[in-house]
């Protein structure tokens, strides 16, 4: 559905998007991650046609965005980090004008308009003026005109930033109802947001794509395997002893006492092994006495510190060198 | 209408929008309530001077002239209206665009089918249709004068034409100045700043030398309502209020064409 290679926009002399390359297949849904600055709001403007990039490629279902950009526009929804609307105007007749904007035939724009009202929970809010609606409404406003034209691929950026935790996770059950129909590009810099609501992550730091995977594969790949902490009462001297010599534990501390006598332990586990049936036999076999275990993933939040991390330190090390 | 595609749809929503807005509302009001007491009194004025001019005919014959008090009204009335509308067009004309560059909603422009001929003609219609409603009273004042004193009606409706025509272009060259800024205030002013220039260009237009003096009346506006303003329609006012406008929707155009390859930054 789309096809991006080594994507640049340059505004004068600085380069907000530097060699981005990605593929989206249709229906997925995919989310654009990095922190603010990274590149990821021009790289949506540009799939949708709003401005030309500088230098590369971008497809959408195989119309270049340059080259035929009317192609792309009626295929394209699009959610800006700012919604796009008339505050004077009522949500509906707001509809009705993208609707025609949008160049949908006259005898379909009823029906469309409606749907969008009913897909986006609307209904009742339908002949208020805009200005008067809540943030979170005002978003799904946004969301309503994005899918008006009924488009093929949805383009949102930040949808849900801005809204308190309620109005997200409404926004974020109406994305996935989307989903369904739609092939859906998603950008945030709140990572445990994108994470949620997508299949694959595409990661931008400083306009380079610097990781694009599933959520589960990155991890993998880059979190290495589960963290355990195990909380133990015993001796903490044997206890470091024999946890590291554990099969499967690759890395093993002992962080506090949290309580007289017991101690929090963190465990890193090889990668694809669950270390804890073997780590609870050990601890108990060994005399001492179990009291908690839990595990958890690395969560996007690390691995993402980790890649721009990473990143950010080849890019000193070449400064140095320089 | 592919080239002005999506231009329809423009106009309509920037008409409506104007009719939801208070500040079209109290411009209205002031413009109607400036242009009722200019009426009033201009007449009262004329109605003064004719009976005088009629005392004079019956004291001392024929060396004195009958004023023709409707054209003489007509006259005075169209000179203030032209006056006023330099400062009511640039209100009318600030949010054309920068309010979309500001609201973020260009992005929605930008991202449907629609071209830059379309969101150009749209807008300008859109502000040029209720413009025309605000000068539809001031219409009817001279009207409704012309029709109880039995007057001919061209000269005031090739008035109104020079107003429309007038205004036209003031619309014009304020929409592009609101196409390069991205706030009303700013936009009003400079399109204040515009207005200005044009107007009163020919003014030095004496101290110049004389190949040029011709060169810059010419571009004066107020110098092409005058003709229209006592019942002449000539080519040479024509063709200027044809090209003062077409120059200052190229350059909207090319402002949109600018905005669409480097890309508007919404706030």
């Amino acid at each position: 559905m789309i096809h991006v290679e080594n994507l640049v926009k340059r505004y004068g002399s600085n380069a907000a998007v530097d060699g981005v390359s990605f593929d989206v297949a249709a229906g997925e849904v995919v989310g654009l991650l990095g922190p603010n600055g990274a590149g990821k709001s021009t790289t949506m403007r540009i799939l949708t046609g709003a401005m030309p990039p500088t230098d590369g490629i971008a497809e959408v279902a195989g119309h270049d965005v340059v080259e035929a950009p009317l192609d792309v526009k009626s295929r394209v929804g699009y959610l800006p980090e700012v919604p796009p609307l008339y505050p004077e105007m009522k949500v509906r007749s707001f509809l009705k004008f993208v609707a025609e904007l949008k160049g949908v035939p006259r005898r379909d724009r009823k029906a469309r308009v409606e749907s969008a009202l009913s897909r986006c929970w609307l209904e009742e809010r339908a002949d208020q003026p805009i200005e008067q609606l809540s943030k979170g409404y005002k978003q799904r406003v946004g969301l309503a005109q994005a899918i008006l034209h009924d488009p093929e691929l949805l383009i949102l950026d930040e949808p849900t930033s801005g809204l308190d935790p309620r109005q997200i996770i409404e926004v974020r059950q109406l994305i996935r109802d989307l989903a369904g129909d739609h092939t859906v590009v998603l950008s945030s810099h709140i990572l445990s947001e994108i994470s949620a609501s997508v299949q694959r992550v595409v990661v931008i730091n400083e306009g380079k794509v610097v990781a694009a995977d599933s959520v589960d594969e990155l991890s993998r790949r880059f979190g290495g395997g589960d963290q355990v902490t195990v909380q133990v009462r015993g001796d903490a001297d044997a206890l470091r002893r024999m946890l590291p010599s554990l099969p499967g534990v690759a890395d093993a501390r002992i962080v506090e006492d949290v309580e007289s006598d017991v101690w929090r332990c963190d465990l890193s586990a090889a990668p694809d092994t669950d270390v804890r049936p073997r780590v609870a036999a050990a601890v108990v076999n060994a005399g001492f006495e179990l009291i908690g275990m839990t595990r958890r993933e690395m969560g996007l939040e690390e691995i993402f510190l980790r890649l721009t991390d990473e990143v950010n330190q080849d890019a000193d090390a070449e400064d140095q060198a320089a | 209408m592919r080239f002005l595609r999506g231009g329809w749809a423009i106009c309509k929503r920037e008409l409506h929008s104007y009719f939801v807005s208070p500040v079209a509302y109290a411009l209205l009001a002031i413009f109607w309530l400036a242009e009722g007491i200019f009426f009033v009194s201009i007449l009262g004025y004329w109605a003064a001077q004719g009976r005088n001019a009629d005392a004079r005919v019956q004291e001392f014959g024929a060396e004195g002239n009958l004023l023709n008090v409707p054209a003489m009204v007509a006259g005075s009335f169209l000179d203030v209206t032209a006056l006023v509308l330099m400062f009511v067009v640039p209100i009318i004309a600030m949010g054309l665009l920068s309010e979309e560059k500001r609201r973020g909603t260009m992005d929605l422009l930008l991202t449907s089918p629609v071209s830059n001929a379309g969101i150009m003609w749209g807008k300008f219609c859109g502000a040029y249709v209720f413009l025309l409603f605000m000068l539809t009273p001031p219409f009817l004042f001279q009207f409704v004068m012309d029709f109880y004193g039995d007057n001919e009606f061209g000269t005031f409706v090739t008035g109104f034409l020079g107003l429309a025509l007038m205004s036209a272009s003031m619309l014009a060259a304020t929409l592009w100045v609101s196409s390069i800024t991205k706030n009303q205030v700013v936009s009003a002013f400079a399109g204040y700043g515009v207005l200005m220039v044009f107007w009163f260009i020919d003014a030095p237009a004496n101290l110049l030398p004389s190949i040029y003096q011709d060169g810059v009346r010419w571009l004066s506006i107020h110098n092409h309502f005058g003709d229209f303003r006592v019942g002449v329609i000539s080519g040479r006012d024509l063709n200027y209020f044809v090209w003062f406008p077409a120059f200052f929707l190229f350059l909207t155009y090319t402002a949109l064409e600018s905005i669409r390859w480097r890309g508007v930054r919404s706030s």
